[in-house]
């Protein structure tokens, strides 16, 4: 290997997010797309209202996660006390997985394997390019 | 779908004029490149015939004026791809390298009616000497179509232009966060490989150049020990 890159991972894809929610079983709302723009929707916060394209219900979560048109989520846990951040990660460790899988294809590339590695808790997908 | 028919195989050598009128005979669509370098079309390729785009490239002072099309159709699984040929050299279409190149080199491997394609319009060229390809997906209304040209991709190869493909690895840890690594990657053509991926998840957070990175390729060598 020649190098490595680490990312930051931002909410991009609404598909992938989908893919996501379903494996999970979790509650969500999508933006309606019309003539190619997503209709972006409030989703209320503790602190107030953000303006996303995507709003997910994780358990024991008091308030839903907002996902903004920049990619980034939005979110009152109270330190925990409102929701339990592992909740959060392990979606979005799925809409990783899932956005990987989506952008490979669109890039051409061929999806080899997607492994569960269940000592690190990592994923592990292998793209031919 | 088949992307070409036998009668694109057997049309005569003469010219993309030639190409065109016999390419229409057979129900594939010319349709005028604008650019060469990059350009762009609508998403909305009919998934029943393949479209041809063919250019002279007189007016080109790279190709020196010598014929070169380009050929783009949605194949069985519903992706696009495109073959540009030309007719500077005599040795044999092949794939450029580098993130996009390994489209058309795996079009090769899992779609010999492509190569079937690239050989019947390199025919009529008057040779054989693909230089590139590329082609990504920006978004739902827009195909872009990158063509690399000798010189313009420090990884793209003589001779016959084709690597070993490259693996990506891509390791998401417990909190979603992706690592990209690229195994079977040299110099400048493993970023290329997951340029496009990284920016597809999100955005680049730190990255680390392996030894190998820094490896010259053979053409290096052979450069260095001429000069």
């Amino acid at each position: 290997m020649s190098h490595t890159t680490t990312v930051q991972t931002l909410f991009k894809s609404p598909s992938a997010f989908k893919k996501a929610c379903g494996i999970l079983n979790l509650k969500h709302r999508v933006a309606e797309t019309v003539d190619g723009r997503s209709v972006l929707f409030p989703v209320k916060l503790y602190a107030g209202h953000e303006t996303a394209w995507g709003e997910l219900h994780l358990p024991g979560w008091k308030y839903p996660v907002a996902f903004r048109e920049d990619g980034k989520a939005a979110f009152d846990t109270y330190k925990g006390a409102w929701g339990d951040m592992s909740e959060y990660d392990k979606f979005c460790k799925e809409y990783s997985v899932q956005a990987t899988i989506e952008a490979a294809e669109s890039l051409g590339q061929v999806v080899m394997s997607v492994t569960a590695d269940a000592s690190t808790g990592n994923v592990v997908v292998e793209l031919q390019a | 779908m088949n992307l070409v028919t036998k009668s694109v195989l057997i049309c005569p050598p003469g010219g993309l004029n030639t190409l065109l009128r016999s390419l229409k005979c057979v129900g594939l669509q010319p349709v005028p490149a604008p650019t060469y370098r990059k350009f762009a079309l609508p998403a909305v390729l009919p998934s029943d015939r393949p479209y041809l785009f063919a250019t002279r490239m007189a007016t080109e002072p790279w190709l020196d004026g010598v014929p070169a099309a380009v050929a783009v159709g949605r194949m069985p699984d519903g992706r696009v791809r495109a073959v540009w040929v030309g007719t500077a050299e005599p040795s044999g279409l092949h794939a450029a390298v580098g993130a996009e190149g390994c489209l058309l080199r795996r079009m090769y491997a899992e779609l010999a009616c492509v190569f079937h394609v690239a050989t019947a319009v390199s025919a009529v060229g008057g040779g054989m000497g693909g230089m590139a390809v590329a082609l990504a997906p920006d978004n739902s209304k827009t195909l872009t179509f990158s063509i690399f040209l000798r010189g313009d991709d420090p990884t793209m190869a003589d001779g016959d232009g084709m690597r070993m493909p490259q693996t990506i690895r891509v390791t998401i840890d417990p909190k979603g966060k992706p690592t990209v690594e690229v195994v079977g990657g040299q110099g400048t053509s493993c970023t290329l490989a997951t340029r496009q991926l990284v920016n597809a998840l999100g955005v680049e957070d730190q990255q680390e150049l392996k030894p190998e990175y820094f490896e010259t390729t053979a053409e290096d060598h052979v450069t260095a020990a001429g000069g």
